[in-house]
């Protein structure tokens, strides 16, 4: 909370119709943080925290991928590449084309490739930076002129016109040229990407997220695990926020908890 | 193996907790939700930025209690040693809720709620300091607009849009009805005096102390606010082995106006020193609102801005500029120095091993100087430099009689403009001289280009900054302010 433009109290003024503060369901939960969120759950016995090793290059090919001083580091049980997927590696939501793990070729700066279950966060993320990854770099495209030169586009062309734009333009008396830069923000949600996967029994999987689309998470972590849907059951009971970014970002992580869990056997 | 503190002792609520041999690196935060299972305080960030990691510190100050917010997520353990700490567990009382809880209830102030328990806990400590001052007859129970802002300053919510925790605020300040914590706060006092005993290796008192343990240890970490420190162990997962804490060395707590210069000790707050660098100058003190969130500046501190030697550090270009200077100790030895010779490179400075900044040494502010300061950052609140510009100019009969120029974020160090200072002094005070002046920027400078800003836009904007000080001197009248937050703050002090 910065520096604020003058606020008008809009349920002072009108205290019985629109604007009306009202309180929230669980506002008094959240004033007094009894509020549970995934990451307040407490753990269960045996439950490791699991970590993401990322690329750190934009754009290249895996050469080389050296994981031995990850698994030997103090705390790690179990360490996850996509080699280590039973069902599909894909988990583009919409269209394919998102990898849960890079398989050889990153297509962006902190992809995950590979992932570590250790006995608490801070180990699992210790680990991490443990991991010796060689890459043939290549050339990163970085922005969207370079991408239309290169005719680089993450989906077919789609093109949407009415009349002849170009000649109207044209035959116009007055013409205006420039251009516009739109900075792309990333969703801000007050609480981060969070999951938590339970093995059961007959290889079943319980999920605890915080994601705007359970049914979402629940059909890519049974494809990823190589179960039938029924067999995974996702739970939400509240997001520290989401405004779109855990519409379908949420599954990734959810999707690597149950991949270690499953492996592992613990959640 | 991390050499602990031999112990630390706190209260966690209404509960006496020592702990032994604790790893010094753990934060105040994961101490809360993984070893005492305080759950309500919750992690957004871990680097000190959004505040849903608030909780309030208590301590002995006369006969009351102060309390201030901090960052849970990067105070570490250290540092609440011999403190009170309060979380959200509890405000509650007798199974109902505190006036500042009800207050945010019925105002719809939590909407996904996970930011809620950091906001509830500043305007909790707004409560507590704005009954105080009433109680002292300073001003009646309620809080403007101003002191609701800076209370929140540190505060992110993304879903209320912040109108409704604003109203939240106002509904309560309206009561000064007693509290549980007022009902038994002499009691508190008296049991935080009891534990406040000398045994703490690492966190010594006195200075002679604090310097014995620094030759016994040259590599020990001098932890002051650990608003740096902190964020090394929570985003780059450094461990350090020794940490002493200086928070507890009254030598280093000196706050003094003397008759010719400021005497701050090197780990005063941000928050203690304030009002007094505001009214010696006010400029500064205006941008020092700037500097972090209320929290970070009520841990925080100059001394460790200093000592961190970071480019971008907001205080030293200030200090510089001002030809202010630090007191460094080693063992029983003390040497003053400039603050602009205590720079050498990218992270390197003239401190030796076991040698501490004491104190900082601001000369008094001198009327026939005009000192102006700029802070340009991406975000006008709570955000770092890009670049800070500092210009202290003497002007007689519309000709520079002296002036000194200095930056941070123009180069590995903050450094002074030395070029562009001759180009002015002697000179009339008017475009052509600036104008030369501009141009001697570009040989003082070589800017980087970072995430913050491109290396033409820091320079374009040191130049600028010396354009805006030469039109605000000699043109009193002009507004050059463009944003209205900006036009607020300097209303607000004039
Ligand atoms: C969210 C956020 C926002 C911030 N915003 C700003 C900003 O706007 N402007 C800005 O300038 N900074 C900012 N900072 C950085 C930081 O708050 C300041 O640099 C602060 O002054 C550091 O003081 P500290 O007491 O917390 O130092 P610490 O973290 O305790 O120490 C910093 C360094 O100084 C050394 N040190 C401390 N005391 C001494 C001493 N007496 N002698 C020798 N060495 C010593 C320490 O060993 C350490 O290396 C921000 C930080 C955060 C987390
Ligand atoms: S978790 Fe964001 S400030 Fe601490
Ligand atoms: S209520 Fe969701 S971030 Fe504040």
């Amino acid at each position: 909370m910065r520096s604020l433009p003058e606020i008008n109290s809009l349920a002072k003024k009108n205290p019985s119709h629109v604007g009306t503060a009202l309180a929230h369901e669980s506002a008094e939960k959240h004033v007094s943080g009894e509020a549970i969120y995934v990451d307040d759950e407490r753990d269960i016995a045996g439950q490791l925290h699991g970590a993401i090793g990322r690329s750190t290059v934009a754009h290249g090919i895996i050469k080389s991928l050296d994981l031995d001083a990850v698994r030997k580091a103090e705390g790690v049980h179990l360490v996850i590449t996509a080699k280590d997927v039973p069902g599909h590696i894909d988990i583009g939501p919409v269209f394919p084309g998102d990898s849960v793990l890079v398989e050889s070729k990153v297509e962006f700066y902190g992809q995950a490739i590979f992932a570590v279950a250790a006995d608490s966060l801070e180990l699992a993320q210790r680990a991490v930076q443990l991991a010796k990854i060689e890459y043939e770099v290549l050339e990163p495209i970085l922005n969207v002129k370079q991408a239309l030169k290169q005719s680089s586009f993450v989906r077919p062309v789609h093109e949407q016109a009415r009349g002849d734009a170009v000649k109207a333009i044209s035959e116009a008396a007055n013409q205006l040229q420039g251009e516009l830069v739109v900075g792309g923000q990333e969703h801000f949600y007050l609480e981060g990407q969070v999951s938590r996967a339970i093995p059961g029994e007959d290889g079943d999987m319980s999920i605890l997220t915080s994601s705007q689309h359970p049914a979402e998470v629940q059909k890519l972590v049974s494809e990823v695990l190589g179960l039938s849907i029924n067999q995974v059951t996702v739970e939400v009971r509240r997001m520290g926020g989401g405004f779109g970014g855990k519409e379908t970002n949420a599954a990734p992580w959810a999707c690597v908890a149950a991949l270690l869990a499953a492996k592992q056997g613990v959640p | 193996m991390n050499s602990a503190f031999d112990q630390i002792e706190f209260l966690l609520n209404d509960e006496l907790v020592v702990l032994k041999d604790v790893n010094p690196n753990t934060t105040v935060l994961s101490y809360l939700r993984d070893s005492a299972g305080k759950i309500g305080t919750k992690e957004g960030c871990a680097s000190g930025d959004c505040g849903a990691c608030t909780v309030v510190l208590a301590e002995p100050n006369g006969n009351k209690l102060r309390y201030s917010t901090i960052n849970s997520c990067i105070a570490i353990i250290p540092a609440v040693n011999g403190k009170q700490v309060l979380t959200i567990e509890a405000l509650k009382s007798d199974n109902r809720l505190h006036k500042v809880q009800t207050a945010m209830v019925e105002n719809h102030g939590s909407q996904c709620g996970f930011c809620t328990p950091g906001f509830v806990m500043s305007l909790f400590a707004l409560k507590k300091n704005a009954l105080e001052k009433s109680e002292k007859g300073e001003e009646s129970i309620s809080a403007n607009m101003e002191e609701i802002e800076e209370a929140l300053s540190g505060n992110l919510c993304r879903c209320t849009g912040y109108r409704s925790i604003v109203d939240a605020a106002k509904q309560s300040l309206e009561s000064d009805e007693k509290d549980q914590f007022q009902r038994i706060e002499s009691e508190t006092i008296q049991r935080l005096r009891d534990i406040d005993g000398d045994h703490q290796t690492f966190s010594p008192k006195k200075i002679e102390k604090l310097a014995d343990l620094l030759l016994a240890y040259p590599k020990a970490t001098m932890l002051a606010g650990g608003t740096d420190l902190g964020l090394l162990i929570t985003q780059n997962l450094v461990q350090f082995d020794v940490v002493i804490y200086l928070g507890k060395v009254k030598g280093l707590q000196i706050l003094e106006v003397a008759e010719d210069q400021i005497n701050i000790g090197a780990s005063v707050s941000y928050t203690q020193s304030h009002s007094v660098i505001k009214n010696e100058y006010p400029d500064w003190g205006r941008m020092m609102t700037r500097l972090g969130s209320l929290q970070i500046r009520n841990l925080g501190t100059i001394g460790g801005n200093i000592g961190n030697a970071s480019p971008i550090a907001d205080m030293p270009p200030v200090l510089i500029a001002l030809n202010a200077s630090i007191t460094l100790q080693l063992g029983k030895q003390e040497r003053e120095i400039p603050v602009e010779d205590y720079y050498i490179d990218y992270k390197v400075t003239c401190q030796q091993e076991s040698e501490f900044i004491r104190t900082i040494h601001i000369p008094r502010s001198n009327p026939d100087y005009e000192l102006k300061i700029y802070k340009i950052s991406k975000r006008f609140d709570d955000d770092i430099s890009a670049v800070l510009g500092v210009f202290n100019v003497k002007l007689v009969d519309g000709v520079v009689n002296d002036v000194s120029i200095a930056f941070g974020g123009m180069a590995a160090i903050p450094k002074r403009a030395v070029n562009s200072e001759l180009a002015l002094k002697g000179q009339p005070w008017n475009q052509e001289t600036i104008d030369k002046a501009k141009l001697a920027l570009g040989t003082d400078y070589s800017p980087l280009s970072d995430m913050r800003a491109s290396a033409d836009y820091r320079m374009t904007v040191a130049q600028n900054l010396l354009q805006k000080c030469y039109l605000e001197l000699s043109q009193p009248d002009l507004n050059v302010n463009v944003l209205s937050f900006e036009a607020k703050a300097v209303d607000r002090d004039a």
